[in-house]
């Protein structure tokens, strides 16, 4: 996948370029509104990753423009503005996600994997590892053309873990994922243990192989056993 | 006490000591003066009396001489100087006893010492003293209702800018935008104390100002160190090949960061609400959006293994959506992270109130101190204590009344009223 970041701030770039292209993508960056202009006006990207407040200009400019130009690419807005506003008017303007900052990598990772699937797919590209078999249109999971019947939270670590395979993702991260931004859930995280265990159950149960690994108590990890 | 009332209060206790004292005063005064006179008229009157007497081939033992009762007595030898003296003597017209002013003094007549005794009616006196007595005490008692009607009138009217100053001090709303605005008035002290006012509420309304920008300023500011961070660290722990040591470390890191996010997103969070940035309103279903975040937050009531009780009858309530997901989902998670495990959780919404109660420690503090911004319950958790303090910031937007209370036996209900809601102007 060919990915546009447009992101002021370098370091913060950087590290979206590196955790994305070791998943195989290829990442250009834009520092600013002029870059972004000319680097969306010339190449075609599946996903743009826009930061708001820019120099130069807003990022709603942006996408307001790549709208007109009736780009293809999914359009996620990456801002530290986390108002309400922004969120609003940025998705009626057409961008598909809205992620605000700080935001774990994984988390991005798994946001344009799924916005992806639905823009050119139509959601009906299949997620399959090795035995796993996951239908997204229809949260149906299956291990070995044996159905799994997951509970929401279950299906939705499944995906999490699914886009971000031999990774270490954090307790946080995951609790994030799980229960969305706002929960307050510092002292209580060790709520996804749970979770984590009934999923790895039922996948077993059905004939997987145990592909969650824990990481030193410091989180989780989807890699082959 | 209001100052009018209590300047009238004492105003009305000298007032009536004045009077008090005044009647007694004039009364004696009066009394003296006539009596004086009196007593001055008989002694003149004695030498004419002597002369009279002395005409006359015998000295009479009493006489009327024109309104006085003149008594005369032979003795040994002239002794006693005038002397004055009242007495009660029968009066024959009216028939009963009558003060009487009497003057007594030896003279010798014609070589006989007599003591003389001259006896003057006092009825009339008195009854001048009275009337003068009163005239004059009706008019003072006039003057001082007088008096007293006029600095009530002028008080109420010289303090009405302080009334109206104090008035606008008191519905002073820091995050209002509106200016106060103080009637000008002649006085220099009222003006000096508008003037002062002023240029108070106007820096304390500054100060806010600057230090709500501070707070939206410096939040924001910390987002983009926060991502960075968070990313790197993202990134290190990809780096498989790490000691178990360098693994802790990083999970140590990694929780302070997620800390450091939450205590930032709240306080973003109420900046917003402070801003007016949640000002739309629309009805919201509350058992709908209860629903929701309860099912949202199965995965941490099944962690600590709660017994949920929930009773929810249809509720609407006109809010921002943000702001009463944000409320809930406070309430709720507040009240599953205080729980013990193999607690009980209720929710019930009923008749415009909506009640969460779980069990938990006894709370020991004050219960009103919790819904104050960084107040824990306890100091050694986790928790940042902001989640009751935005749960009371949305009420008070709103005007709902949110009452909480905690027992010796740990049960802790927050009790939430949306009737009393007012919606914001």
């Amino acid at each position: 996948m060919k990915i546009l970041i447009i992101e002021d701030e370098p370091t913060l770039a950087e590290s979206m370029r590196v955790y994305l292209e070791a998943e195989g993508n290829r990442c250009e960056l834009a520092a600013d509104f002029d870059e972004a202009w000319d680097k969306t006006g010339l190449y075609d990207y599946d996903c743009i990753l826009v930061d708001i407040t820019l120099p130069g200009g807003s990022g709603l400019e942006i996408i307001r423009r790549l709208k007109d130009n009736n780009q293809r690419a999914g359009i996620i807005i990456v801002s530290a503005r986390d108002s309400i506003d922004d969120r609003i008017s940025g998705l009626e303007l057409g961008s598909d996600d809205y992620l605000p900052k700080p935001f774990h990598l994984a988390e991005l990772n798994a946001r344009i994997k799924a916005l992806v699937r639905r823009n050119q797919f139509g959601g009906q590209q299949h997620i399959d590892y090795r035995e796993i078999h996951v239908q997204p249109q229809q949260h149906a999971v299956t291990v070995h053309q044996t159905t799994v019947h997951l509970t929401r939270s279950e299906y939705d670590l499944l995906i999490y873990f699914l886009a971000n395979q031999n990774r270490v993702l954090t307790k946080e991260a995951v609790a994030e994922h799980l229960s969305g931004d706002q929960a307050d859930l510092l002292d209580s995280i060790d709520f996804i243990y749970s979770h984590v265990k009934n999923l790895r159950k039922k996948l077993t149960g059905a004939g997987a192989a145990d592909y969650i690994q824990s990481v030193y108590g410091l989180g989780y990890k989807w890699a082959p056993a | 006490m209001k100052l009018l009332q209590r300047t009238s209060r004492y105003y009305l206790a000298f007032g009536s000591l004045a009077f008090l004292v005044t009647g007694v005063l004039l009364f004696g005064v009066l009394r003296y003066v006539i009596n004086d006179e009196m007593d001055d008229q008989v002694a003149d009157a004695s030498v004419r009396l002597d002369n009279y007497l002395a005409q006359l081939p015998v000295v009479p033992d009493s006489f009327y001489q024109l309104d006085a009762v003149v008594t005369t007595r032979p003795v040994a030898a002239v002794t006693m100087p005038f002397t004055f003296s009242d007495t009660l003597m029968f009066e024959p017209i009216e028939r009963e006893m009558e003060p009487y002013r009497t003057v007594t003094y030896d003279r010798e007549i014609n070589g006989q010492p007599y003591r003389i005794t001259v006896s003057r009616l006092t009825v009339e006196n008195e009854d001048l003293i009275e009337v003068m007595f009163f005239v004059s005490m009706a008019f003072f008692a006039l003057f001082l209702f007088g008096f007293f009607l006029l600095t009530r009138y002028l008080s109420g009217w010289l303090w009405r800018p302080f009334y109206a100053a104090l008035a606008q001090v008191q519905h002073f709303d820091l995050k209002s935008r509106q200016a106060l605005v103080f009637p000008p008035s002649s006085i220099d002290e009222f003006d000096r104390l508008s003037t002062t006012l002023r240029a108070l509420t106007a820096k304390l309304r500054r100060d806010y100002l600057a230090l709500r920008q501070f707070t939206d300023n410096a939040s924001h500011e910390l987002q983009t160190p926060l991502a960075i961070m968070r990313n790197q660290v993202d990134l290190m722990l990809q780096t498989t090949d790490r000691s178990e040591e360098d693994f802790t470390r990083l999970q140590h890191l990694s929780e302070a960061l997620e800390r450091l996010k939450k205590l930032n997103q709240a306080l973003l969070l109420l900046t917003r609400i402070d801003n007016e940035q949640y000002s739309g309103t629309e009805p919201i279903e509350l058992t709908a959006l209860l629903d929701t975040k309860l099912r949202q937050l199965a995965g941490m009531l099944d962690a600590k293994s709660l017994r949920l009780e929930r009773d929810l009858h249809r509720t609407c309530v006109r809010a921002h959506p943000v702001l009463m997901d944000v409320l809930l989902n406070n309430l709720l998670s507040n009240a599953i992270k205080h729980n013990v495990t193999g607690g009980n959780l209720g929710v019930f919404l009923k008749h415009d109130r909506l009640t969460v109660t779980n069990s938990g420690a006894p709370h020991t503090g004050q219960t009103a101190h919790l819904l104050e911004r960084f107040t824990k319950g306890r100091a050694d958790n986790q928790s940042l204590g902001l989640g009751l303090a935005i749960v009371a910031e949305v009420c008070e937007r709103y005007g709902f009344a949110l009452d909480y209370r905690a027992t010796a036996a740990g049960v802790h209900t927050v009790c939430l009223n949306f009737r009393t809601h007012n919606p914001p102007s």
